[in-house]
């Protein structure tokens, strides 16, 4: 037997895919990942007793970490952040609910989680994939998929500068803008398309997946809100015309949330208006479970964290004279980090009551001396420690961080 | 779970669609391989590779669809069907679909765990729980009749 007859033949059966591969791929995850998660209990719950131990501990070192001078720095803040945080800690060791924060700082964007940090890369904008084992950044005209270890997976060139990508439900689409048109990738970057020449600046928000699974997204254009099937390019509906939205996100029951300067607004599945709340805002983000939002309230040289139920209710979490920036919350729902940039702090705020503030936030993402060139470090998104959580606790894959 | 879908999912996939050439039926084929390996995966000896317990399901599937769409072919063109045509993947040549497709299942089976899963035949005979004679006997009658076919 000819030895290239089987060369030829080992070439072709390699190259070889099947039809709709891709499509294929994704329908049989779904499947895939509802059966793991139908069997998944008794591993659920040994890790749940394992974050408590974690979580135990966590506090404890939390506490003999208070120093003279931090108690000095936590007076401080206790004078313009009411109500006063409870504790003010000198290093990120532990995160106070459990999972790894990703953060955008300085050009860099870096993953955070009990026990240490990690730089992945030169980003200005980073998202989660929805497992949590990869992250792609924004970096220049590069829209980057790394893993956790920030090992590069692939590297896609995009016509301009590339900004806001945000990783669909399943893990197989990415969308992005370059330059103001908005792009979608596949997950692995074998195929992209445009979807819109000129959207706005706002991230796009995929909706939640239903069955059977369809890749929708929500993008501004305008002073409207698209909403399209990004697959086959149909466009599901858009809501009336307003401001144009500073954020996007999709609440439970298909309701699309849409965050202005000045108002929230809040539409059905597809764009048609059902409320608006006057609220004025700088940053928003949703909860895990799409029944509340977070957003960061100014008035004058004050901030407060608010959270807003879409079924009514809005309250008070904090209130400071400082200017908060950036919102994420924890996966469980429980916790919202934001920054207090004048006390170069990161406030985790409990929904239930109290506040644990974490000083130096600048040196611990710097790590050297120089001041900062980029804006005040971002939570960009917390997600699982680990993937498999996902699936085990039924709950959403991670949390996104508000927009840049 | 993800790690090892992302891992595992296209060589199973394509496997699939080689030895059945159904697009629908290699997901499925796929799919319910991969339904089947987390059903026992509490019995799995985590010290063994997965990829070989995978391609196992996969293959024996695809075997057993592909005698049975034999028998339902013969059945049809007995009272006038035509069977659909191979589905065509991309970046495939039609002459070596036509070849492979002239293979009875085992041998496509064969070939395809030897050129594109790269096992060796006594791997593959553990995996088909058949004797590697038999293993060596399907590969050699596949190659001569592919080449047969596609040099002609």
């Amino acid at each position: 037997m000819s030895t290239r007859f089987e060369r030829r033949l080992r070439r072709e059966l390699h190259a070889a895919r099947p039809p709709r591969a891709a499509d294929a791929e994704r329908r049989a995850w779904h499947v895939v990942r509802a059966a793991h998660a139908a069997r998944a209990p008794a591993r659920s719950q040994r890790r749940g007793r394992q974050l408590l131990v974690a979580i135990a501990t966590a506090v404890v070192l939390a506490a003999l970490a208070l120093s003279p001078a931090g108690a000095k720095v936590g007076d401080w803040i206790g004078d313009v952040v009411d109500p006063a945080p409870e504790a003010t800690r000198g290093s990120l060791a532990a995160l106070p609910a459990a999972g790894r924060l990703l953060v955008v700082a300085d050009g860099g964007a870096w993953i955070v989680r009990d026990g240490g940090r990690r730089q992945l890369g030169s980003f200005t904008d980073a998202t989660w994939s929805p497992g949590g084992l990869h992250v792609a950044g924004a970096r220049g005209r590069d829209l980057v998929a790394v893993d956790p270890e920030g090992v590069e997976h692939w590297t896609l060139v995009a016509g301009g500068p590339v900004s806001v990508p945000r990783w669909s439900p399943d893990g197989f689409r990415v969308a992005y803008r370059s330059g103001s048109e908005l792009w979608v990738t596949t997950g692995d970057n074998k195929d992209r398309w445009r979807l819109a020449r000129h959207s706005a600046p706002t991230p796009p928000a995929w909706k939640p997946l239903a069955a059977p699974a369809s890749q929708v997204l929500a993008f501004a254009v305008g002073g409207r809100v698209r909403i399209v099937d990004v697959d086959t390019g149909r466009v599901l509906g858009q809501t009336p015309p307003g401001p144009v939205a500073r954020d996007l996100w999709w609440g439970k029951g298909g309701r699309l949330v849409t965050a202005t300067a000045r108002s929230v607004r809040i539409h059905g599945p597809h764009g048609h208006l059902l409320r608006t709340i006057s609220l004025r805002s700088t940053a928003s983000v949703m909860a895990p479970g799409g029944k509340r939002l977070a957003l960061i309230s100014r008035r004058g040289r004050s901030s407060s964290l608010v959270v807003l139920d879409l079924d009514g209710s809005t309250r008070s979490l904090l209130s400071t004279r400082g200017e908060l920036e950036g919102l994420t919350w924890s996966i469980d729902g429980t916790v919202i980090v934001t920054g207090l940039p004048a006390a170069d702090q990161w406030l985790f705020v409990r929904v239930r009551g109290g506040i644990e503030g974490v000083r130096h936030i600048r040196r611990v993402f710097r790590g050297g001396h120089e001041p900062l060139r980029g804006g005040f470090p971002r939570p960009a998104g917390w997600c699982w420690a680990e993937p498999d959580n996902r699936t085990a606790g039924g709950g959403p894959p991670c949390s996104p961080g508000s927009a840049p | 779970m993800e790690a090892l879908f992302k891992a595992h999912w296209e060589p199973a996939h394509r496997a699939a669609f080689l030895i059945v050439h159904d697009a629908a039926a290699a997901e499925d084929i796929a799919q319910e391989a991969f339904l089947a390996a987390i059903r026992a995966l509490d019995r799995f000896d985590r010290r063994r590779p997965f990829g070989p317990w995978l391609h196992r399901i996969v293959v024996n599937r695809a075997i057993d669809w592909s005698r049975a769409r034999a028998l339902r072919r013969e059945v049809g063109e007995a009272i006038g069907d035509q069977p659909a045509p191979p589905d065509q993947p991309a970046g495939w040549s039609d002459e070596t679909i036509d070849a492979l497709a002239c293979l009875d299942p085992d041998q496509r089976a064969a070939v395809v765990l030897r050129h594109l899963l790269e096992y060796t035949p006594g791997e593959i005979a553990r995996l088909l729980d058949v004797p590697r004679g038999t293993v060596n006997s399907r590969l050699r009658r596949a190659l001569d009749r592919l080449a047969r076919e596609l040099e002609a």
